[in-house]
């Protein structure tokens, strides 16, 4: 055989294994949806739903919605396109590789805020206000939470429910065995005295488990919020506080000394470890958002009041938000699809039976709470009537994403030699340099 | 490297019983040392189980007890929940995941160690710099890369299929499968062997079919055994180039069993346990084949 | 220098007549069958990673607006890194971790290997068994040794209850209770050395030192990685031709000498494959980390790995993200190139 017929015979068996793996497998589409654009109330076809949910109550809570939506489009298929990990990280990245590829989802959950903003600013989310003005949904949800999804006078997305995330949870049993009272709401020095307290009874004051930065970083975000108030916390975000005001240096030295009183392992547990040690017993408090509430009641099987309990740091009518949004995919090839989806989220109903199912309190604030538990009811409340400030941990507030990445790596070398002046510096030159 | 296979009858001698070679080595210790190094095997093998045995015991525990605080105690009631959750979960993406390795590791086993055949045995010049240049771009982060791939598979219509996530792995495994079969025939085949293929006429493919790809056995079950464990348990490209989850592998599965939220350690710790068969499976069949290759006697 | 004679081109003086004459200059065959390989490794890994530099010198690059344009001046992404605490961190975490890693798993598998390949009975379970840690998947190996590190209900539950603890407090005064990867210990630390030697050296905001945390790491990831390691040299120890051992110990080597004069050279291009597939595996560790220790008390156990995938997507800064990967890149081709060019040189000529 010639050179060149051999190359030709090994080319070509190259290429039919390549073409046996191609017919052996089943034909393999990239994506499913292959919807038809009419009204949203006649929507049909397939439309992808792209998210981070893919276990326990979170999972739960999406089927809630996928249920909703099925009940109200029949002839709309939801595919459920989920990736874990990272807190929504492993979702970015593949989601970053199909907008490159202009491979769009219907629709995806993001954060608002810094995550939302960046997706604006691509150009790959469509503008919903007329959906809000339609259905008058802006006039059902609180204001301030609509700004974080507000560009340019534009809105963009909807919001699934709002987690609050500065409450100080506690284990009733165990500080009641100590003789400590814990008020309904406390000042730092007041946190510092119930923490001696608890210290020279051997026990341990904090329940951390940051083996997660963002765990540590939420105790620094409330300890600040608590001290320099909603407005105080509002001017950082905006810029017109520094972060190396004394106040808020203060807060971050505060927040280094709360650390110092976690337990032994807290580098080894995750926030749920952390939870689950608090459970037990083996340590008093927890600065978490109120998705641990889930997780203590429904995991824990604790009962709210008797075995646990939770209180505030500073005003407790100051609410930090952690809440999920879904977005409208700009180019997908079922819009129609989206709203539908968007809608139904929304709707008063599933409102509730989300907030259910998440713990979360219901974006909506004209919806009836009455069927949700006692902690829900009082956070729902807060919500409608209290100051509302987005959490920077969890990458809420209106500015770049890379803030809150300062802010977690600010934590961890906090943590690490606790030299607050040089948080505060940290975060002064990122929010000057990120914009 | 080593031309020594000519040796002399050693008639002389009284000639080692046996020609295995693990029974060569064998008989270079005596009694006592033998005695010792079986000792040490049969030690370290509960040390190197110690992660192993947390993981199991808490697989066949229940949610509740499938915990950091209980991971020593051996499971108390033994419960089938995490197997059966895990199974159910991960199932549907057993196919797909079989049908990505199996052509992504032999082609890309071959391949390498075509190219390891020809840079040990058809050198040329600056072939070390072609080499270098082959292994050192492979370094490079995948997160890095994974728009660029996303946006050719696209472009020759493979994006989203299981034959498209085969390219990838073929591609992105050819450097390291050159590099292992490379060094393998440098150490194990002599160049007079293919010098005497090549006076008898045979051309490189011919070399390579006949004399080369029989001797290389051990070769394959390193690159078989790495392959197969990369390929198997990659999560990256197998939740990038496919994005319908059913069509993923069974590692976006996995993976998916923890949310951010609670966590069941029994149901994930069964999962990978489950997830890790396929792969056993590989290591046992392909571990049968570390026999040495018939260099003995073949060369005059 | 001259022309190196392919002793393989053999076939061109010693074939028969029936070649036709060859032109003067012609393409080595080993080339133009390697070239489909090598060409697609060229579009496949350097037209991407170029791809990726245009990125890391861009100022505004997004996934769905490509904008190419670049930064003022051009390597001002890269100046954010070098200034970046935690990068730095990363770099020397790196560094520390894959030299430990390989010395471990390079060892441990060999030694492995050598007892595995001599033992006359179940081979095959040994083998097995040692190779059962390769299979697992990281994400949850990583959970696995997060639990076993964990210093109260981990290992050092055992090392308490076994009596190991208080015996080995008899003797030093404090008990075998390590913080494994929660130590925030540093050992050694030549940033004040550096700062003497380099100008404006106190750029540097790390200790330069050995984080101890880190060495527990080594530990996890050398327990998954020697079945790699063992299943290599197993691969080395039964190709050696058998006529070359039997000579050997005919001549009188037994025991370790047989090893060390013996075997141990033979298997120097099986050791050169592990330790270069092995750095490739350690300048990648994420997976593992992330699920076992995160970044760790002050960084101590973050990598570039991790860094370039919350830089990328949870920071939304692929620039920066793209910088650092160049830089590990450039990390690897300074450490592996040397060494490469160096062992292929030595094999042409053999």
């Amino acid at each position: 055989m010639t050179r060149k017929k051999r190359i030709a015979a090994i080319a070509a068996v190259g290429a039919s294994a390549l073409l046996l793996a191609a017919c052996g497998s089943s034909s393999g589409n990239s994506t499913p949806s292959s919807g038809s654009s009419q009204g949203a109330s006649g929507a049909t076809g397939s439309a992808e739903v792209f998210s981070w949910w893919t276990s326990g109550s979170e999972n739960a809570a999406l089927q809630s919605l996928f249920d909703a939506t099925k009940t109200a489009y029949p002839n709309l298929t939801l595919v459920n396109a989920a990736v874990a990990g990272g807190a929504g990280t492993n979702a970015q990245q593949v989601l970053a590789t199909r907008l490159a590829g202009g491979d769009i989802p219907e629709t995806w959950q993001t954060h608002p805020g810094g995550a939302l903003g960046d997706y604006v600013k691509q150009g790959v989310v469509e503008d919903v206000t007329s959906l809000y003005t339609q259905n008058g949904w802006d006039k059902a949800v609180p204001k301030s939470l609509l700004d974080t999804i507000t560009y340019d006078g534009k809105i963009y997305a909807v919001l699934t429910g709002v987690h609050r995330g500065n409450v100080w949870w506690y284990n009733k049993k165990v500080v009641d065995g100590a003789g400590v009272t814990v008020p309904a709401n406390m000042t730092f020095a007041e946190f510092e005295g119930i923490a001696k307290q608890l210290q020279a009874k051997n026990i341990t004051p904090l329940c951390l488990g940051d083996k997660d930065i963002w765990t540590a970083a939420m105790v620094v975000e409330e300890t600040i919020v608590g001290e320099v108030g909603a407005d105080g916390w509002k001017g950082l975000m905006d810029g017109s506080l520094k972060w190396s005001d004394p106040k808020v240096v203060q807060a971050i030295s505060d927040a280094y000394t709360s650390l110092g009183w976690a337990q032994k392992d807290h580098k080894s547990q995750d926030w749920t470890g952390a939870v689950a040690s608090l459970a037990q017993g083996k340590c008093a408090f927890n600065v978490m958002g109120d998705w641990a509430y889930g997780e203590l009641v429904v995991k824990q099987k604790l009962v709210d009041g008797t075995d646990f309990g939770y209180t505030f740091l500073g005003d407790p009518n100051t609410f930090v938000t952690v809440s999920d949004a879904f977005v409208e995919g700009k180019g997908s090839k079922n819009p129609a699809g989206a709203i539908a989806f968007m809608s139904t989220i929304m709707d008063k109903t599933a409102q509730v039976n989300f907030a259910k199912l998440k713990g979360s309190s219901p974006f909506r604030t004209d919806v009836d709470p009455s069927s949700l538990g006692a902690y829900q009811q009082v956070a729902a409340k807060t919500l409608s009537s209290g100051v509302l400030v987005a959490s920077l941990v969890h990458g809420q507030a209106l500015v770049p994403a890379a803030d809150s990445q300062a802010f977690a790596d600010a934590t961890t070398l906090l943590e690490a030699k606790g030299d607050a002046a040089a948080f505060a510096k940290a975060m002064d030159t990122a929010f000057a340099t990120n914009k | 490297m080593t031309d020594t296979l000519v040796a002399p009858s050693r008639s002389r001698f009284r000639k080692p019983k046996s020609t295995m070679s693990h029974e060569v080595h064998h008989q270079a210790f005596g009694k006592k040392s033998r005695r010792f190094q079986m000792a040490l095997l049969v030690i370290l093998v509960p040390v190197m189980m110690v992660p192993l045995y947390v993981m199991i015991s808490a697989a066949f525990k229940t949610s509740a007890n499938a915990d950091v605080s209980t991971m020593w105690q051996l499971p108390n009631p033994i419960s089938l929940d995490g197997i059966t959750a895990a199974w159910k979960a991960l199932s549907p993406n057993f196919v797909n995941s079989f049908e990505m390795v199996i052509p992504a590791v032999v082609l890309s086993c071959l391949i390498g160690s075509f190219n390891g055949y020809l840079l040990s045995k058809w050198r040329f010049r600056y072939d070390n710099v072609i080499f270098t240049l082959m292994l050192v771009g492979m370094f490079i982060p995948y997160q890095s890369v994974l728009i660029p791939v996303v946006k050719f598979l696209q472009l020759v219509g493979l994006y989203g299929t299981i034959p498209g996530l085969v390219f990838t792995h073929v591609v992105y495994g050819i450097p390291i499968t050159t590099l292992i079969f490379r060094n393998y025939y440098t150490a194990t085949i002599p160049t007079a062997l293919v010098e005497a293929a090549a006076i008898d006429g045979a051309g490189v493919l011919r070399t390579f079919w006949s004399i080369i790809l029989p001797l290389s056995a051990p070769g394959f079950v390193v690159a078989g055994i790495f392959q197969f464990t990369n390929i198997w348990n990659d999560f990256l490209f197998g939740i990038v180039v496919i994005p319908n989850p059913k069509m993923q592998p069974v590692t976006a599965a996995l993976n998916n069993l923890s949310g951010t939220q609670t966590v069941d350690w029994n149901i994930v710790m069964a999962g990978a346990l489950i997830a890790a068969v396929p792969t056993l499976v590989a290591y046992l069949t392909l571990g049968r084949y570390y026999v040495q290759g018939l260099t003995s006697g073949s060369v005059k | 220098m001259a022309t190196p004679v392919s002793e393989l081109d053999v076939g061109r003086t010693a074939a028969p007549a029936r070649k036709r004459p060859k032109p003067r200059k012609h393409v080595p065959r080993g080339l133009l069958w390697l070239l489909p390989s090598f060409l697609i490794v060229c579009v496949f890994v350097y037209v991407f990673i170029g791809y990726t530099v245009a990125v890391s010198i861009s100022s505004n690059w997004r996934a769905a607006k490509p904008d190419l344009t670049p930064t003022d001046p051009w390597y001002a992404n890269y100046q954010t890194l070098a200034n970046s605490g935690r990068f730095q961190a990363d770099v020397r975490n790196n560094l520390v971790f894959a030299f430990f890693f390989l010395i471990l798993a390079v060892l441990a598998g060999f030694l492995f290997a050598v007892l595995v390949h001599n033992a006359l009975r179940a081979r095959g379970f040994f083998r097995s068994v040692f190779m059962l840690p390769y299979a697992l998947s990281f994400i949850v190996t990583g959970v696995v040794w997060r639990w076993l590190f964990n210093p109260e209900a981990g290992l050092n539950l055992i090392l308490a209850n076994s009596g190991l603890s208080a015996a080995y407090e008899r003797v030093t005064g404090s008990p075998l209770q390590p913080d494994w990867t929660s130590s925030p210990a540093v050992v050694g630390d030549l940033s004040g050395m550096l700062n003497k030697v380099i100008p404006g050296g106190d750029f540097i905001q790390v200790q330069l030192g050995i984080p101890l945390a880190l060495m527990a790491v080594v530990l996890a990831a050398a327990w998954q990685l020697m079945g790699f390691s063992m299943a290599m040299f197993l691969a080395g120890l039964s190709s050696v031709p058998n006529e070359i051992l039997e000579a050997a110990q005919l001549d009188g080597a037994t025991g370790l000498r047989y090893y060390r004069s013996i075997v141990i050279p033979l298997m120097k291009p099986f050791a050169v494959t592990v330790v270069v597939i092995l750095t490739h595996v350690a300048f990648k560790m994420f997976d593992l980390i992330y699920a076992m220790s995160g970044s760790g008390i002050g960084f101590a156990t973050d990598m570039p790995g991790i860094f370039v995938y919350e830089t990328i997507y949870k920071a939304l800064q692929p620039n920066i993200g793209a910088a650092a990967a160049i830089v590990m890149l450039f990390m690897v081709c300074v450490v592996v190139v040397p060494y490469l060019v160096r062992t292929g040189r030595r094999d042409a000529h053999d």
